[in-house]
């Protein structure tokens, strides 16, 4: 096969969210200041970090220029002096509110949508915390403003020690690695599957199988004195893994086998990151990895450079770059008679 | 300038490639054959092909009244400078040149040149043929040994 690190190289540059997204630190700042500027006086005093993928040095470039920013809010409460988690939530609901044309109180966040012309062009997701618990560990409020009072409540929950757990996996290029190969599979899915609802694995649910699965593809180049990466070859064995991971099981209510997948959260709480999809769903995402690795298979056993990019371009899209080998033009002869 | 091939294939020509084209119909200049290579890149998500520039006549080639003999020499060096400074995407297209008649038809050794050069398989998988007649620009490729002609879009 040909050596597609470079057009690997030049794919992840194309399609990662960097960390110094002027625009997304720009719009961060502003909802910042406005948080501190009009929090109600009752509220307590808080810390704010980035968390998601942003944090996590994983993110990619939506497609549909819907940027997602998280943001963590830590305020310096005791959960158990504050039995509603939703009172908590409007402190940041009220504060934000009238900015912009849509500020909402979501399960798990407080959302705040720009739009322009009615489409949404960015939205910062507010994740609230109680921070300062007898048992020195930090809850999620969650709930919705009208939610019944058994689907409003604290959640055991570790933002930060997640971000930390994926950032210390591996040191310095291959961290690099890991990270590129996650935003592979990430723009793999957005190519892959339809945009909406449960059937899609979760961004964290792949990062965490990534986490799992992962293991560092290079070779020392003894001329040259350093680690060459092989990008291609560590998402290969990553997609195998993760088709290796799965397991057939018969589900009864549809009387049938599906290959299901399952993996936890490395940190509290530890839930299954596959609990909300259906077996059906699940034995979809299967298939997807099995074509995945089939199409990888036809990568490798292409000789021209084209032909292994068109592949490429099959499974991650048009930011695939589409190179091409050295054309040898030889001789050419034309008569008009 | 698009041209097409049933639902196979789509091919562009960009503009500065194709005001080229059109400088030897606009000054008549028929009375040497005269071609070169096309050069270009593949969209392949889309079936498209771009062709983004040609070349030229080239000291080493050999034109007179009837024919057009291309050799490598100068070509493949600027073939070489527009592959490398595109980021390795631009790539060998296939050929061009003139006949001094208004809409042209490709001859015997014409046909034979595009056959023997399809074989080749050492670019890309679509080749094109374009022949610059007094009039009109037409286009053909060879898709499985058969010399097939482009329709052109409106
Ligand atoms: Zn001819």
């Amino acid at each position: 096969m040909v050596n597609l690190q470079k057009e690997f190289l030049d794919f992840h540059d194309k399609i990662k969210l960097s960390d110094e997204n002027t625009i997304l630190r720009e719009k961060r700042e502003i909802l910042l200041n406005k948080l501190s500027d009009n929090i109600c006086d009752e509220a307590v005093t808080y810390t704010t970090f980035n968390q998601g993928s942003y944090a996590m040095g994983t993110g990619i470039k939506p497609e549909d220029d819907d940027y997602d920013i998280d943001v963590g809010v830590k305020f310096d409460i005791n959960k158990d002096n504050y039995s509603d988690p939703i009172k908590v939530k409007k402190w940041v609901r009220d504060a934000l509110d009238g900015h912009t044309k849509s500020v909402e109180i979501r399960r798990s966040c407080v959302t705040v949508t720009y739009q322009k012309d009615d489409e949404p062009i960015y939205h910062v997701d507010f994740a609230i915390y109680a921070a300062a618990n007898d048992d020195g560990k930090m809850y999620i409020a969650k709930g919705k403003e009208f939610s019944t009072e058994e689907n409003r409540k604290w959640e055991l929950s570790d933002p930060q020690g997640l971000i930390t757990t994926i950032k210390d996996k591996y040191k310095d290029d291959d961290a690099k690695q890991f990270r590129r190969v996650i935003r592979y599979l990430k723009k793999w899915r957005t190519h892959n599957f339809s945009s909406d609802g449960n059937g899609t694995p979760t961004g964290i649910s792949l990062t965490i199988l990534a986490y799992n699965y992962f293991s560092v593809s290079k070779t020392y180049d003894w001329s040259k004195q350093k680690d060459v990466y092989d990008d291609f070859t560590a998402l290969y064995n990553l997609a195998r893994s993760i088709k290796n991971s799965f397991s057939y099981k018969w589900n009864e209510t549809d009387s049938q086998w599906y290959h299901t997948i399952s993996t936890d959260l490395p940190v509290e709480p530890y839930n299954n990151l596959f609990e909300k999809m259906t077996d059906k769903q699940l034995n979809s995402f299967y298939t997807k990895v099995d074509t995945l690795l089939t199409k990888l298979d036809e990568v490798k056993g292409k000789d021209k450079r084209s032909d292994a990019c068109a592949v490429l371009i099959k499974i991650f899209g048009e930011d695939f770059p589409s190179t091409v080998d050295k054309s040898m033009v030889g001789t050419s002869e034309s008569a008009s008679l | 300038m698009i041209f097409f091939y049933e639902e196979l294939i789509t091919l562009e020509i960009e503009e500065s490639a194709k005001c080229k084209f059109d400088n030897y119909i606009k000054n008549n200049k028929f009375k040497l054959e005269s071609g070169g290579i096309l050069i270009g890149t593949l969209n392949h998500a889309m079936n498209k092909i771009m062709i983004t520039d040609i070349t030229e006549p080239q000291h080493e080639d050999r034109q007179s009244r009837f024919m057009f003999t291309r050799r490598e020499k100068g070509h493949q060096d600027i073939m070489d400078t527009l592959w490398e400074n595109s980021h390795y995407t631009k790539t060998y297209l296939g050929e061009w040149h003139t006949h001094n008649e208004p809409s042209p038809t490709p001859s015997f050794v014409d046909k034979r040149n595009w056959i023997k050069i399809s074989e080749r398989d050492k670019n890309s998988q679509w080749l094109f043929f374009i022949i610059v007649g007094t009039r009109e620009i037409r286009v053909w490729t060879v898709i499985q040994g058969k010399i097939v002609a482009l329709s052109k879009k409106s």
